[in-house]
């Protein structure tokens, strides 16, 4: 971190061009974060490019003893994707195709359906489970930072991805043994 | 119980293990510093035309106005108070410059 703030420094002195050694460092934890929370190819590119340009704009706001830039970053990102989420669920359900996780030749149907059925799950949890899920298990972020970016106490991050984390295990319950499943209401199998 | 913990943790770790596994194209920073390059220009261009921008809001337009007000009743007030208090013209006695008293019937008063 020590380095980042030296890079920001240098960035803040004129010099545009270092600005690209913090996006190398940050542009795989952004990418993913962004990519795991939108789900939707058309946008996440531009999603994640707006989050460096965002954070470059408004790079003298940056207090290093608040949080790490790495938590500003995603800050920035959680926040971008939250408005992006509200505005797209209010235009209209679906603009692109969302992401499709490669599978791989070796995984067989059972858990082709599987991974299909978390994709959904993930996208019917609510915007601060979703937010408080792929911090957590997917960037791998402590708990007390997830509270900073979320902007809630500590507490309520960890109720959020308790509830997020049964909801997952639920979309995983009907799977019978031997690959076969048990009937669900067409209104989840619409939703896939 | 265990066992069917086993099978829905491990896919479960699986799906985890694969969407950690996101890695931008590998044009990301490129395309990234080319956007923040132009959002530098723009930047630059802005504060440049900041304080021409600011002389002419409407808040410096009113205290201009004011400037010029208070100027012109400066010059005025100058005016009557350099006509009241200012030094007549008189002539002095001693240097002779005085009109010659001239008698009534001394005096030419013939319209030609």
């Amino acid at each position: 971190m020590h380095d980042d703030e030296r890079i920001i420094s240098q960035v803040l002195s004129g010099n545009t061009a270092a600005y690209r050694l913090l996006v190398s460092r940050h542009e795989r934890s952004v990418f993913g974060f962004v990519t795991n929370l939108v789900r939707n190819a058309a946008d996440m590119d531009d999603l994640a490019q707006e989050v460096f340009v965002a954070a470059f704009t408004h790079l003298d706001s940056f207090n290093p003893k608040r949080a790490k830039f790495s938590t500003w970053l995603l800050t920035i990102a959680r926040n971008r994707c939250c408005n992006f989420l509200k505005r797209r669920s209010q235009t209209t359900r679906e603009l692109g195709d969302p992401v499709s996780d490669a599978v791989s030749p070796a995984m067989d149907v059972v858990d082709s359906e599987t991974w299909s059925r978390l994709d959904a799950a993930l996208d019917r949890l609510s915007l601060e489970q979703r937010t408080a899920f792929v911090l957590a298990e997917i960037q791998d972020m402590p708990l007390a930072e997830i509270a900073v970016i979320e902007g809630v106490p500590l507490g309520t991050v960890k109720s959020r991805l308790s509830r997020a984390k049964e909801n997952l295990r639920h979309a995983l319950k009907d799977l019978q043994p031997g690959g076969a499943e048990s009937p669900q209401p067409a209104s989840q199998r619409g939703a896939r | 119980m265990n066992e069917q913990r086993d099978r829905h943790d491990d896919p479960l770790e699986m799906w985890l293990a694969a969407k950690r596994d996101v890695s931008p194209p590998d044009t990301f920073v490129g395309d990234v510093m080319s956007a923040v390059e132009r959002a530098a220009k723009s930047k630059g261009e802005t504060t440049n035309a900041a304080p021409l921008r600011g002389c002419l809001s409407a808040q410096n337009v009113s205290y201009v106005v004011a400037t010029a007000a208070a100027v012109v009743c400066v010059v005025r007030v100058y005016g009557v108070v350099h006509v009241l208090l200012g030094p007549t013209p008189e002539y002095s006695v001693a240097s002779g410059e005085t009109n010659p008293e001239v008698p009534n019937d001394k005096r030419d008063v013939s319209r030609s």
